[in-house]
């Protein structure tokens, strides 16, 4: 797989779209947005609920197709991919981290990490060896064996983000990461979340949470289907 | 996705679910256990009846004549012993004959008795039929003909009447007249249902004076090759319903042939039957195996829907999905195929020794009760597995359970 090319944008979205058939006719939860996220970008969306984050972000993610306009990742056009071509992309590109983990319960931790490489053709020995590694970075080496009800929900997170990281996307979607922890624990996941920024991936999160939000370098308000307003975070707060 | 990856897949579900997978596979294994007990017993007893009709040899070149009509079976006899004594000469290509009288009778030997089976022919038995003397010798043309009373006897009648004593020359009473026994017979075990050892064999003039009758119940003619079996048939009708040599005609449905091909179709016919009615249950099983898979596949599908969006999202394509589930499909119905090869194997042994039937398990019921299973299997997993790889992730990822 090529790398993404100097210059050219993570994400770019141009009078992106997603309607819903309604009786009352369409409704638009994303309504033509046009913008660019950058390679390294840290952005958080916000708003209230039903303002478009989460149709937004399964758009991104390629989960979901657009009604209108255009979405590039890494520069490619993503419109006229067939659904196995979506899951190669969501395979090579995306790493998606949800509220709830997602982890497979009756798989190990190492084994959930494998999933993306299995699914990529990596040979079972090298899946192995690369689980292991990405489990390592996240700290949980010796969780490796265990299953996700015997984790913690934080470590289950790490679990998820060690998923997410396994193919080194370039772009890591977060649905509120931290909306099922406490406050430390969700602390922490933003810890791991600004050094894996600092490494080079961008991230894009939904959160409701403006303390969240504040943790990452650019913060976009959405509000019904748009995007209200696009503020850059100068200061990092400690 | 690689094989080994679907198998792991597959044996960690099943493993999940043991009691319920196990009561997926009960129609195949029921199924396949059938299939393989009623084609192995049948071969069984296939085998069993070969090897009786050969073991006496009469041979592939004899023809037995009945008298009475094949079908309804009425053995009014009007077939005696002059119409079937010199046969062989009035026919060129028949080779030789003999004639049956069958019946029971008391024989008694000092203050031994008990009922034994008759059997009244003639001085060539032992010549024509795999069946020897070992001590003494056979009927003679004389005894035939002088309606001598001597009898031969198998061993288990010497065994019942004279324990220890020599039977050679000894006098028996068999319905109360004296006869003398002049041979005993090497050990011949039974023959579809009769036991050749129990059993005084005497000339068939003697035998129809002691039962009171001029008729016989059977006689077996031999052709001098196998090539020629059809025209002796043909011949032998037209010399008995055409009385040349005796003067008497005997009407064409008054007997009829059977070939030991025939008699063994015959029996073949009545396993046959028993075969097809319990294929039909073993089917029926397989069906139900199969519908029973296709439930519980789309129950599994259903309960994983989060997993397959979660499986979508990471990147797994369709193929990817539908081997997941298809997998697990094919593997229920081989492991069920598997234990039904298992306990049809048990059963059937049991069966066959049980009746004291050669052990024979059927190769090919085995390939086709397994082929069987893993088709039911991958028939019942297509719908199941389509429908989870056709699932749409957002929708998946948002199932509740």
């Amino acid at each position: 797989m090529a790398q993404p090319r100097e210059g050219v944008p993570t994400l770019e979205l141009r009078q992106l779209a997603r309607h819903y058939p309604s009786p009352g006719g369409a409704v638009a939860a994303v309504d033509g947005m046009t913008l660019r996220i950058e390679r390294g970008e840290f952005v958080s969306l916000l708003g209230p609920s039903g303002c478009g984050k989460s149709t937004l972000l399964n758009l991104l993610g390629c989960l979901d197709r657009p009604t209108a306009g255009e979405l590039l990742i890494d520069g490619e056009p993503v419109s006229g991919l067939d659904d196995d071509e979506l899951a190669r992309l969501r395979n090579r590109k995306i790493g998606f981290v949800f509220q709830h983990y997602h982890l497979l319960p009756r798989m190990s931790a190492l084994k959930n990490v494998e999933l993306p490489l299995m699914y990529a053709g990596v040979t079972p020995a090298e899946r192995r060896q690369r689980a292991l590694t990405g489990l390592a970075q996240v700290g949980l080496s010796e969780r490796a064996g265990h299953t996700p009800g015997q984790l913690s929900g934080g470590e289950s997170q790490r679990v998820a983000i060690a998923r997410a990281l396994a193919m080194e996307p370039s772009l890591i979607l977060a649905d509120e990461p931290t909306g099922n922890l406490d406050t430390r624990t969700g602390d922490e996941i933003m810890s791991l979340f600004e050094r894996i920024n600092r490494q080079g991936t961008t991230l894009v999160m939904v959160t409701h949470s403006p303390e969240m939000a504040a943790r990452s370098k650019r913060i976009l308000r959405l509000r019904d289907g748009h995007v209200q307003s696009d503020t850059w975070v100068t200061e990092p707060q400690p | 996705m690689i094989f080994s990856d679907v198998l792991a897949s597959a044996t960690d579900s099943l493993r999940a679910n043991k009691i319920r997978s196990g009561l997926t596979m009960l129609g195949v294994i029921i199924g396949v256990a059938l299939v393989i007990v009623l084609v192995s017993l049948g071969e069984s007893a296939r085998t069993f009846v070969d090897e009786q009709m050969h073991g006496l040899g009469f041979g592939s070149n004899a023809l037995i004549i009945h008298p009475g009509k094949m079908d309804p079976p009425i053995e009014a006899s009007k077939l005696r012993y002059e119409d079937i004594r010199d046969l062989s000469r009035r026919v060129p290509l028949l080779l030789d004959q003999v004639p049956f009288v069958m019946g029971s009778a008391y024989v008694r030997y000092g203050d031994q008795e008990y009922k034994s089976s008759l059997r009244g022919l003639t001085e060539n038995y032992t010549s024509l039929v795999n069946h020897r003397v070992l001590e003494g010798h056979f009927l003679t043309g004389i005894d035939v003909e002088q309606h001598r009373k001597v009898a031969v006897i198998g061993k288990k009648v010497v065994s019942r009447l004279f324990g220890g004593t020599p039977p050679l020359g000894e006098r028996i009473r068999v319905s109360g007249r004296r006869f003398t026994v002049i041979g005993v017979l090497e050990e011949k075990g039974e023959m579809l249902g009769e036991d050749l050892d129990d059993m005084v064999f005497m000339p068939v003039t003697t035998a129809q004076d002691l039962l009171d009758t001029d008729h016989l119940n059977a006689a077996i003619i031999w052709s001098r090759s196998v090539g020629d079996l059809p025209q002796v048939r043909e011949q032998v009708t037209e010399a008995l319903a055409g009385g040349s040599g005796t003067g008497r005609r005997i009407r064409r449905d008054d007997f009829h042939f059977h070939t030991q091909a025939e008699m063994i179709s015959i029996l073949g016919k009545i396993t046959g039957t028993l075969t097809a009615f319990v294929s039909g249950i073993a089917a029926v099983s397989l069906l139900v195996g199969c519908i029973g898979i296709v439930n519980i596949m789309l129950v599994s599908v259903m309960e994983r829907t989060r997993e397959i969006g979660i499986r979508k999202a990471v990147g797994a394509r369709h193929a990817g999905i539908f081997w997941q589930f298809f997998g697990e499909s094919m593997l229920l119905g081989f492991l069920g195929g598997a234990l039904g090869l298992g306990a049809g194997v048990l059963a059937a042994s049991g069966v066959m020794y049980g009746c004291g039937l050669p052990f024979q398990i059927s190769g090919w019921a085995v390939t086709l009760a397994l082929l069987c299973s893993l088709l039911v299997g991958l028939v019942a997993g297509v719908y199941p597995a389509m429908r989870a790889a056709r699932a749409d992730p957002i929708q998946a990822l948002r199932f509740e359970q």
